[in-house]
């Protein structure tokens, strides 16, 4: 079942979707963060597929427009890497409180500059992580103060024995920065999963396909077993 | 005030947003936004709508069926079922407490331009006033000669059922839909004030789109060009202006 919900960050409504699966309790959860440019649906509503495609598959989600960003209060010019990244918090401490959710289940999802944001939250959720899926990560965006933040993060160790990472690129992609800074933290617990012939996993019809196969099959993995 | 709302269409949940002006002395006039292809209620008309709202003008967005947060999968959305979507969030306007139904407006940009227009012509009586954005009546024309937009070969359409939006697919059932609809016929049953806001940097939609609108209903059209301004109103300044004459014209429309 899909609700639109709502939590607070620095006294701002930010405004979301949950999908519970029905009738389920104790659910495992991911929490999705999206690009610079994008809302809580993300680019050609990516997002929203893998929510009801987990929902299906007894997994909950949710995902929130960030401040200044689609539904969600503020105005855009106020936001920052740093805005992002309290309410990214803000939003995990909501997540996390749920009381039909499995608190020792919890996966995080990111897309483009999202990608550095779920890095963060995924070592804040702690041993609780199980998987984190990082969608055509970016450490570059339009807005060049943000970037510059963007740049000066660094992805920290995972402190969960079971927790993977997965990260699905096109082959084409020009930045492949926050990729090597992965690789080096997660180490073999991270797999690459390129897609050929695209500069983005969103680009065509096949290779959304083939990321969201992979999206599925890994975060169904990791959160069921 | 932000309100989420849910409304049902053909067994598919709509999902959408009503804005709701606070300290309202009786019912309200409001406003339908009708967002683009491949678009949703976000984005833009998120802003028009903050805008509306402390002008006590409220304000309903939703997703079509098949796009954002809306039930259904694009692959199925053509401009009936857009319509349909349309006239069913009419519907569940018209029966707000706080909404006065004599003065329910139309706002659409670009797709939903057309489909605003197309709404209006099947409900003349329940709507006061349409405001199209870049409307892209241009999609008959583009299709008659085989494409989606300007440059998506669309003549192979029914061997795979669909073509790639970058993207997203987009279903036959839009071609062969799309086809049977009569710009002038379908949106000519409605009389009142159409307002066209058009940028005359727009590539996607070409301004002449909206200047033969405007041509064939002098009556009731008027015509609103922003110099410079692309389809999507990426300048701040262009965007201002947009909503500037969008709001005179309504409320004078609402008076």
């Amino acid at each position: 079942m899909q609700t639109a919900i709502e939590c607070t960050s620095h006294g701002l409504t930010l405004r979301g979707m949950l999908h519970r699966p029905v009738g389920a309790d104790q659910v495992p959860l991911v929490i999705m963060y999206h690009d610079f440019m994008a809302t809580k649906t993300e680019n050609k509503f990516i997002y929203v597929e893998l929510s009801r495609e987990l929902e299906k598959r007894g997994i909950a989600s949710v995902r929130f427009d960030f401040m200044g960003c689609g539904e969600s209060d503020g105005e855009m010019h106020q936001r920052s890497y740093r805005s992002d990244l309290d309410g990214a918090s803000d939003i995990l401490a909501y997540a996390h409180a749920l009381p039909f959710v499995d608190r020792n289940r919890i996966a995080i999802v990111g897309k483009g500059t999202g990608g550095m944001i779920a890095c963060q939250m995924a070592s804040k959720v702690k041993e609780a992580l199980q998987a984190l899926l990082l969608l055509s990560p970016m450490l570059n965006c339009r807005h060049e103060a943000y970037a510059e933040e963007l740049r000066n993060a660094e992805p920290e160790p995972l402190a969960s024995a079971t927790a993977k990472v997965l990260l699905v690129h096109g082959d084409q992609e020009a930045s492949s920065e926050l990729m090597d800074r992965c690789r080096k933290v997660y180490g073999d617990r991270m797999t690459a999963q390129p897609i050929a012939d695209v500069h983005h996993v969103v680009e065509t019809v096949a290779a959304r396909e083939r990321m969201m196969e992979q999206a599925i099959a890994f975060l169904t993995k990791q959160l069921l077993g | 005030m932000q309100v989420a709302f849910e409304c049902v269409n053909n067994g598919k949940v709509l999902r959408g947003m009503q804005h709701i002006p606070d300290h309202a002395a009786g019912k309200v006039p409001a406003v339908i936004m009708f967002h683009g292809f491949t678009a949703t209620m976000s984005m833009m008309y998120v802003e028009v709508a903050r805008r509306l709202e402390r002008h006590g003008i409220a304000s309903v967005r939703f997703d079509f069926a098949g796009s954002g947060e809306s039930d259904g999968d694009f692959v199925d959305m053509t401009i009936s079922s857009e319509v349909s979507d349309g006239l069913a969030v009419l519907d569940y306007v018209k029966q707000l407490d706080y909404v006065d139904p004599e003065r329910i407006a139309i706002m659409g940009t670009s797709l939903g331009g057309v489909i605003a227009s197309f709404a209006a012509g099947k409900r003349p009586d329940d709507v006061r006033a349409l405001v199209l954005i870049c409307p892209a009546f241009i999609f008959s024309e583009h299709l008659r000669q085989g494409t989606m937009g300007p440059t998506t070969d669309i003549t192979r359409i029914h061997e795979t059922g669909y073509v790639d939006m970058g993207g997203i697919k987009l279903g036959a059932g839009f071609v062969d839909d799309g086809l049977a609809w009569d710009i002038y016929q379908a949106s000519a049953p409605y009389r009142k004030k159409v307002l066209l806001i058009h940028g005359d940097a727009d590539i996607d939609v070409p301004l002449r789109v909206s200047e033969e609108y405007a041509r064939t209903f002098p009556d009731r059209a008027e015509l609103h060009i922003i110099p410079g301004a692309d389809h999507i109103f990426l300048n701040p300044a262009h965007r201002q202006q947009l909503i500037d004459r969008s709001l005179d014209f309504l409320a004078e429309q609402f008076r």
